[in-house]
């Protein structure tokens, strides 16, 4: 090939004959680790995912369980103690617990109406059914909580509520697994080393008494000690057991942790990683998926019959044929700023319900009022700081347990465990929102927070709010603060406002009946699916025809042979023979409607819904939502929940693809 | 009634009296109308239709939010004030200014609610037109600043390289420059690794090896982009920091995503890079390898020149793939925009700009919402185009054989 010297039999040509087979071989050995470097690529996700969802973890208890329990293990107390406990330690948030576990009216009305109707179908005691919760005597609510929570729940809610577990450290799978164990011989050196610094910190601190003579040992001292602290972080490293050791001596150590249960199944949202379950981002994603079938399988698979069937060939059918084409490649965010300024905006009365009289603006009117006088009526709450977080824990957006944590959190112990999960935007929020309360320094991102009970310099404040939004956006979402506007309004108003006035009252009120008309629109779940069924029709539409393609002329010809008209030809032979494919398309394209994610956020789901949706018009929240959310948080413990979401995510699409072949299978056997 | 009559004739016909049916349909054998075949049509036909009303109600809304983008007025204090007092009279239409302030550039400046036009310049005297835009013409005191009026030029949002909407900086360049780093490097990892995937698919593999390996390379196509975001941040991110260092690469960095872009294409490219290579008649590698040449030399000089228009559209739709992605370079490649050619600098693309910006609750009279109106339209104008290459590509390759 190279070179007209060169002939078969020549001793150059086979020499070059050698050598272009070598190269042959080197390129496709090059070929075959493409092929092997996209499936290591595969491979390593998953093993990512599983990685993180699985691992050690470290639980610190505020409270010991032990002390709570008098010196008994857990299984030796009765229930009936179990309760008494609880009730003893939480006092008048015990009520909460039976608001947020056993009640079944809206919270609004759960201390105005009698046990009969909040509890009804459950158990209470006799005599007390016309009664109201709070004229209950302490055995009567205690047998309430008894007998209608089984005992794993009742062990739940003494270490969720009362010992405040809290997970200080998690390990990903493959520290459980290789690197848990520390020898011997470095719990010496770190025992070791730990005695050394101690040594010299207080032999730096003695020297610090008498300063100037004894700088230069000093400094030799300081070196060393950075020198040994240096060599800690490196043993404590080096395994879990050591980091825990070093770190959290008193937490418990667990090595095989799942993130992914049965309870992260069927909890709602909460900002605390170990309560934080899916359950509310599951039905959300069902309840779309749901509808964007029934909204896009007719309409598209009618598209590709008339496309197919009887579209001549003119320029209108041209077009709509090219314009499928493209619209398949429209990137989904497109189809999200479609559905944000069509659907949400424009449509707003008929997506947000206002229409068919759901989510009218006083039924939000109610609850925001409520909130106020709930937020009021603990008058623990500084009035600063309330407004700020009126406007941002709007009641759908958290749960209660987060509420009350906040309202009752006046003590700095609760408010440092409040704090120390949040990140440093949620943090300033925050900080910005209680002025006046003396905070705890956050673990890590230290933002320098100014405390006084003043108004703050402009400069200050605008550097706050300029801080604030340069972290992610998540964190905004999470305070359910509407717009930097507002939140600087919010802010800036909290803080000059030290009391409220009866005016100041109302003139909330008014302020917060505008707001909610502000926040009626569209952001539901009918305009999330309406965006998803116009993205994936195009799909559907193109997949459909080939199926259609793919039916035997001959069929057809029959068909019209025995006299029946075309939409009996296509009804009776031509979508049955079709339908596998059919089928086939339509649920590939649904399960890319589970995984997408941009438009969901264009489109306004929240990151943040503790309460169950309840229809159409609800709002909402998503797998693939809260995947992105937590995954953008910096503590760990977030990152491995978002993993075991991920899990749920594919386990669910894999149902669907599995469905899918099952389908098609039985289909074609019956043509 | 034309209808009713034809629907109750039908009715008779086929159900009311088979009989009579029959001998009528024996007397007459032209095609009967059929009304309800015809409103079938037309329901199928408005199917159809959504399609293009989805592409009409996107130009439409995309072109109307970004006019509005590029229409809208901010006022600017000009720190410049007038020095003699104005009365409320129209004719009163000579303003003094101040020597100090910024030079006044716009045509229409604000004094309190009144707009003024402004007709001609001369130093320190400004001639205007009172009560511009219908405003209501009121007395000045002197000592008042002027505000001038900035609206966003297009000059200025495809050549600007700042983009901060809050102080009215509207460069779009550092998003579309980190769209393209992104996308830049996703092809660097998806084209050498999809197309060795593809050549070893169409040339190499056995078949048995072939329908292994198609499948699973399409799970890492179904897989969505959220975990792929994922799986850059916790995965990529820390394994580029422990190649180059942490403190030469960012947590949030353009090369991980772009990285974990490119795998995500990767089955893109090969999938359709491989249908391009079978699409080559057997008869050219047959011809090939007849002159001697090895199977190397047959792919690289017959069948990949062969098939380059069908592998160049699958170039082209990933590249558009890549710039439309948004949930991986949400996640991992930064927030907040930033003009920087440095891969392992965080960078805002335009897609992770409008998820973040739109992450909030938009006010619909905001800035931000105008503006991910103005930037979404750049990235449909960008990958539209991208798509109809593509399809023309196709088109020439589909004639070929």
């Amino acid at each position: 090939m190279s070179g007209d010297s060169k002939l078969p039999g020549e001793r150059s040509f086979l020499d070059g004959l050698e050598k272009r087979h070598r190269r042959g071989r080197l390129w496709k050995i090059f070929f075959a680790t493409s092929i092997i470097i996209a499936l290591l690529a595969l491979a390593a996700l998953f093993l990512n995912v599983i990685n993180e969802t699985f691992g050690s973890i470290a639980i610190q208890y505020e409270i010991d369980p032990l002390e709570l329990t008098g010196g008994r293990p857990l299984d030796e107390v009765t229930d009936e103690e179990l309760v008494a406990i609880i009730h003893q330690q939480l006092g008048r948030r015990f009520l909460v617990i039976l608001r947020d576990e056993l009640s079944v009216v809206d919270p609004s009305e759960f201390t105005t109406r009698p046990v009969e109707d909040v509890f009804e179908g459950q158990a209470y005691p006799e005599g007390t059914g016309e009664l109201l919760i709070n004229e209950l005597s302490d055995d009567d609510v205690q047998f309430i909580l008894l007998n209608n929570v089984s005992r794993p729940k009742l062990e739940a809610l003494l270490l969720s509520q009362v010992a405040k577990e809290d997970i200080v450290q998690s390990w990903p799978l493959d520290w459980a697994l290789f690197r848990f164990e520390m020898s011997e011989e470095t719990r010496q050196q770190i025992d070791d080393i730990q005695a050394q610094i101690a040594q010299l910190s207080s032999q730096i601190d003695d020297l610090d008494r008498h300063v100037e003579d004894y700088d230069q040992q000093k400094d030799l001292l300081e070196a060393q000690l950075d020198d040994l602290e240096r060599a800690l972080i490196e043993l404590k490293n080096s395994s879990v057991q050591a980091r825990h050791y070093v770190d959290f001596p008193d937490a418990e150590l667990i090595r095989y942790h799942s993130w992914l249960d049965s309870v992260f199944l069927i909890t709602p949202m909460s900002s605390f990683p170990e309560y934080a379950g899916i359950r509310t981002a599951i039905l959300g994603t069902v309840y779309i998926i749901v509808l964007v079938l029934f909204i896009s399988l007719p309409i598209g698979v009618g598209a590709a019959i008339y496309l197919e069937e009887y579209a001549n060939d003119n320029w209108f059918n041209r077009v709509m044929e090219t314009n499928i084409r493209n619209l398949a490649g429209v990137p989904s965010i497109i189809y999200g700023i479609l559905g944000l300024a069509i659907l949400v905006r424009v449509f707003a009365p008929i997506t947000s319900g206002a229409l068919f009289g759901f989510n009218v603006p006083q039924q939000t009117e109610a609850r925001i009022t409520y909130n106020i006088g709930r937020a009021i009526g603990y008058d623990v709450l500084p009035d600063v700081g309330y407004r700020a977080l009126i406007l941002g824990f709007e009641r759908e957006q958290l749960s209660t347990l987060e509420v009350d944590n906040v309202l009752t959190a006046l003590s700095e112990n609760e408010l440092a465990r409040f704090t120390a999960n949040m990140d440093a935007g949620q943090y300033a929020a925050f900080a910005a929102a209680f002025l006046n309360i003396a905070l705890p320094e956050p673990d890590e991102n230290i933002l320098a927070v100014p405390v006084e009970n003043q108004r703050l310099a402009d400069a200050d404040f605008r550097r706050l709010v300029e801080a604030f939004f340069s972290f992610r956006q998540p964190s905004l979402i999470d305070f359910g603060l509407p717009s930097q506007d507002r939140f600087e309004q919010a802010v800036n108003e909290s803080v000059t406002v030290t009391q409220l006035t009866p005016e100041q009252y109302n003139a909330l009120v008014n302020e917060l009946r505008q707001y909610s008309r502000l926040t009626l629109n569209g952001r539901t779940i009918l305009a999330a699916a309406l965006t998803l069924a116009l993205l994936i029709l195009p799909i559907i539409i193109i997949n459909t025809q080939e199926a259609i393609r793919a039916v035997p002329a001959s069929y057809r010809e029959a068909s019209y042979g025995l006299g029946a008209t075309q939409w009996q030809t296509i009804w009776r032979t031509i979508l049955p023979t079709a339908i596998p494919g059919i089928l086939t398309g339509t649920i590939l394209a649904i399960s890319r409607a589970i995984g997408e994610t941009a438009p969901l956020i264009v489109v306004g789901a929240s990151t943040f819904i503790a309460v169950d949706p309840d229809g159409l018009f609800a709002k909402f929240t998503a797998l693939p939502i809260q995947i992105w959310q937590w995954s953008t948080r910096p503590q760990a413990e977030f990152r491995n929940i978002a993993a075991a979401a991920i899990i749920v995510l594919l386990v669910l699409m894999l149902l669907l693809n599995a469905t899918a072949i099952i389908l098609r299978n039985r289909f074609s056997k019956r043509h | 009634m034309l209808v009713e009559q034809r629907i109750s004739h039908i009715h008779e016909y086929t159900i009311g009296a088979p009989i009579q049916a029959i001998k009528s349909t024996t007397s007459d054998l032209r095609a009967r109308p059929r009304i309800h075949e015809r409103l079938i049509k037309l329901l199928l036909l408005l199917c159809g239709a959504i399609s293009i009303l989805t592409t009409i109600g996107l130009v439409a809304i995309l072109g109307q939010e970004s006019l509005s983008f590029f229409t809208r007025v901010s006022w600017e204090d000009s720190n410049k004030q007038i020095v003699v007092d104005l009365s409320a009279t129209a004719v009163d239409n000579i303003l003094k200014v101040s020597q100090s302030g910024a030079v006044i550039d716009s045509e229409v400046i604000r004094l309190d609610d009144e707009e003024l036009r402004v007709i001609s310049i001369e130093g320190d005297t400004i001639t205007v037109e009172r009560g511009y835009n219908n405003t209501e013409i009121a007395p000045h005191r002197a000592g008042i600043d002027i505000y001038t009026a900035d609206t966003v030029s297009l000059i200025e949002f495809f050549t600007g390289t700042e983009w901060s909407p809050q102080v009215g900086k509207f460069g779009v360049l550092p998003l579309v420059n980190a769209t393209l780093m992104t996308s830049f490097i996703a092809m660097l990892v998806a084209i050498p690794l999809g197309m060795g995937a593809a050549i070893y698919m169409s040339e190499y593999a056995r078949p048995k090896v072939r329908a292994v390996i198609k499948p699973v390379l399409e799970i890492l196509a179904g897989i969505p982009t959220v975990v792929f975001g994922f799986f850059a941040l916790t995965f990529m991110t820390p394994l580029l920091r422990s190649i180059f260092g942490i403190h030469n690469v960012e947590i949030f960095n353009t090369a991980s995503a772009g990285i974990v872009v490119g795998l995500l294409i990767t089955p893109l490219i090969s999938s359709m890079a491989e249908d391009a290579l079978s699409a080559v008649p057997q008869s050219l590698r047959e011809a090939s390898y007849g002159l001697g040449a090895t199977r190397l030399e047959t792919t690289i000089k017959v069948v990949l020149p062969a098939a380059t228009s069908g592998i160049i559209a699958a170039f082209i739709v990933a590249i558009s793939r890549a710039i439309g992605e948004t949930m991986i370079v949400a996640i991992a490649a930064g927030s907040g925009p930033n003009f920087t050619f440095n891969p392992f600098a965080a960078a805002e693309t335009m897609t992770g700009h409008i998820a973040r910006i739109s992450g909030g609750d938009l006010s619909y009279d905001s800035i931000d919402y105008n503006s991910i109106f103005a930037i979404g339209m750049t990235l449909f104008m960008m990958t539209f185009a991208l798509n109809m290459f593509s399809r023309r590509v196709i088109a020439r390759f589909r004639e070929q054989y």
